[in-house]
């Protein structure tokens, strides 16, 4: 591990002005992005990263981490006016940003959930910089088994977690992904597979122009579809942080950021869930849960500081295992990848200085991001009103441009209209796209693992269940199977049942 | 069977929460089965066993894995979906499939659907800031909430900001349009 080098990459990025002001302007965008009810993080990346294709490297990555920090805390200056959250992650700081909205203390929750944001978004990056090295020195033991297991993990993670209520439908949604990847020329003998004679197909289809198409597209097509008029609430006058009324939250930050870390590491699983379960746990924890819904602080500081921390904790596995936390994280991981930056375990031996670009960046942005929040707060809202009939065309048109700048082919425009539609059907039969998405990401990890883990053995498959890595993977993830079904809530409650009963035991 | 007579659906209201969703479960189910079957075929016509590989360095072997997993997992759901269709619909009223659509709002999702389809179509054909500029002004005027005149100047500001936007984006970030 090799920290000189991490610090000098962090050095250089930060001496850089040209970077910085790419820093900035993915953060303004993200804001704009992350504050317009129905285009989620995810979009915002994909279309970033379209863009940036011909920018270098750490510019690229400049203006898509930015925008990654810039719309996560955007997304709750509509939750608070509107009564809509900006993007899924923000659904959580409705419940008590609105009604203070309604009390008319819209500016102090602004003010608020900008500083708790702010300072979320800083802990869960203290963690990045902290674990990244750490996990990439682990991630160097793992071998070709492990990552196929941890490939394979991630879906169907996500997928349990996705679909909470039907972890199927999750799972089903993670094998699509897997299977539409195969599509193109296979990885070990180039051998064309599934393209239906189409040449354009022999690549397979490109990751950009599938992401925009899953989770653009569906938000375009969706917004023309429903009639909604947005009415907003309240007036906003100047917008303060509120760091001293926040730090006498400080044990919710605390708990709240360890949250959005822990569920950000997890992979496929992102802000959303570390919001409510910081929002819920705050709730559990408090000595005022009555309030919670009606306008609480401490409701608005715990939802806002989890899902900004989650940041942080969805860019390490990224980063070091090259298996994204999130969706948004997915996209950043496809960014990395196509401007040749390699991410997984080698990539903190080999390209240390990135590591550092990585933490470099996601400090100024944090920083970029609170003083723009606090910037042109009243004309932000403005475009709150921006009809919506005129605003998805827009954002359409953007789309097509991000589908289109990386590889300059009308086919790939296609593909995103068509992978659109697969959103747009998937969202109606109620599968989550999230697992769709990590499915078609790490399908090429999974298959060339399994096949590669294959030849070295010369087809046994014991060291996939006997390397002690691979088995706790194993293990891992049938638990992660059974355990919502109707079998392991009776192993669960058995066990529970017998480690009361020891414990009862033990203290007589 | 006992004749169940047909109420008509409120207009923003939703439609009762389990009337018609095992038999949307079970027609998507049967669409991803469709989807495995297709996969599974176009990956037994690649051979197992060739000079330049064996069995379990296929190129189609990984296909076949994640058909049955697919395949397997939409079948049950298509076996549940298809248990509770057959158990509810002698309670259920009966579905109207035109009303559905149009709260749902079929209509207009078609009909965006093909403005962007020609749109796309013209891409390459025509110049992209005026193809683009005509979608603006066509969806947004279309699709209008208030009066014509209104939603004409807000769908002309909106392709003034696309144009220089374009504009922006091709200076900032040197991007190719299509």
């Amino acid at each position: 591990m090799d920290v000189s080098s991490i610090l000098g990459g962090m050095w250089r990025l930060l001496l850089d002005p040209v970077t910085v002001l790419y820093v900035i302007i993915g953060s303004q965008a993200g804001l704009l992005f992350g504050m317009m009810p129905g285009l989620t993080t995810t979009t915002a990346l994909s279309l970033l990263t379209g863009l940036t294709f011909s920018l270098a490297p750490e510019k690229a990555i400049a203006v898509v981490l930015g925008a990654y920090v810039g719309s996560v805390t955007g997304g709750s200056r509509s939750a608070i006016l509107i009564n809509i959250p900006g993007t899924p992650a923000q659904a959580a700081v409705c419940l008590d940003g609105y009604p203070l909205a309604l009390q008319g203390r819209a500016a102090q929750a602004i003010g608020l959930s900008v500083t708790a944001s702010t300072l979320g978004t800083l802990i869960g990056f203290i963690s990045l910089a902290l674990f990244t090295p750490l996990l990439g020195a682990i991630a160097l033991r793992f071998g070709t088994w492990e990552f196929f297991w941890l490939a394979v993990f991630g879906v169907v993670v996500a997928g349990t977690l996705c679909a909470p209520n039907d972890p199927i439908k999750g799972w089903i949604a993670g094998f699509l992904g897997l299977l539409i990847n195969v599509v193109g020329d296979d990885g070990i003998h180039a051998v064309p597979r599934f393209t239906f004679n189409l040449v354009q197909l022999s690549g397979g289809f490109s990751l950009i122009p599938v992401l925009i198409g899953a989770y653009g597209v569906p938000e375009v097509l969706n917004a023309i579809r429903k009639r909604e008029k947005i009415v907003i609430q309240t007036r906003v006058d100047r917008v303060v942080p509120r760091f001293r009324e926040v730090l006498k939250h400080r044990w919710i930050i605390l708990r709240s950021s360890i949250i959005g870390i822990i569920i950000g590491i997890i992979p496929g699983v992102g802000s959303d869930t570390a919001s409510w379960l910081s929002y819920f746990t705050a709730k559990r924890g408090s000595k005022n849960p009555e309030l919670f819904g009606k306008g609480s602080i401490e409701g608005l500081i715990a939802a806002e500081t989890g899902d900004n921390a989650c940041i942080g904790g969805d860019i390490i596995p990224t980063i070091t295992l090259a298996v994204p936390g999130s969706a948004p994280a997915a996209v950043l991981l496809a960014a990395l990848t196509i401007h040749n930056l390699r991410p997984g375990p080698m990539l903190v031996s080999e390209q240390p200085h990135v590591v550092g670009w990585i933490i470099a960046i996601s400090m100024l942005s944090t920083i970029a991001v609170f003083f723009l929040s606090l910037l042109w707060v009243r004309q932000m809202v403005r475009l709150l009103l921006i009809p919506r009939n005129v605003l998805m065309p827009a954002v359409f048109i953007i789309c097509v441009t991000g589908a289109y700048a990386l590889s300059g082919r009308l086919f790939d425009i296609y593909v995103m209209l068509g992978f659109g539609l697969v959103g747009v059907l998937l969202q109606e039969l109620e599968y989550p796209i999230a697992p769709f998405v990590l499915g078609f990401i790490l399908g090429p990890m999974a298959e060339d693992n399994v096949r590669r883990a294959l030849i070295i053995t010369e087809g046994d498959p014991g060291p996939f269940f006997t390397r002690p890595i691979s088995l706790i993977l194993f293990g891992l993830l049938v638990l992660s199977v059974i355990g919502p079904t109707s079998i392991g809530r009776g192993i669960k409650s058995g066990v529970m049942a017998f480690l009361r009963r020891s414990i009862r035991f033990l203290t007589r | 069977m006992d004749s169940v007579e047909y109420r008509p659906l409120e207009e923003g209201k939703p439609p009762p929460k389990d009337s018609g969703a095992d038999l949307k479960d079970f027609l998507g189910a049967l669409l991803l089965i469709t989807v495995s079957v297709v996969f599974a075929v176009a990956a037994l016509r690649i051979p197992f066993q060739t000079s330049y590989w064996v069995w379990y360095t296929s190129p189609s072997i990984f296909t076949l894995a994640m058909v049955v997993c697919l395949g397997g997992c939409s079948l049950f759901v298509a076996w549940r979906a298809l248990r509770g269709w057959l158990r509810k619909r002698h309670e259920a009223q009966p579905i109207c499939w035109r009303e559905r659509f149009r709260l749902w709002g079929m209509g207009r999702f078609l009909a965006s659907m093909a403005i962007l389809l020609v749109y796309i179509l013209l891409l390459g054909k025509v110049p992209f800031l005026a193809a683009s500029v005509g979608l603006i002004l066509t969806l947004g005027t279309i699709f209008r909430e208030g009066r014509f005149w209104d939603a004409l100047r807000s769908a002309m500001i909106a392709s003034a900001v696309i144009v220089v936007l374009a504009y922006a984006i091709k200076n900032i970030f040197g991007t190719l349009f299509p």
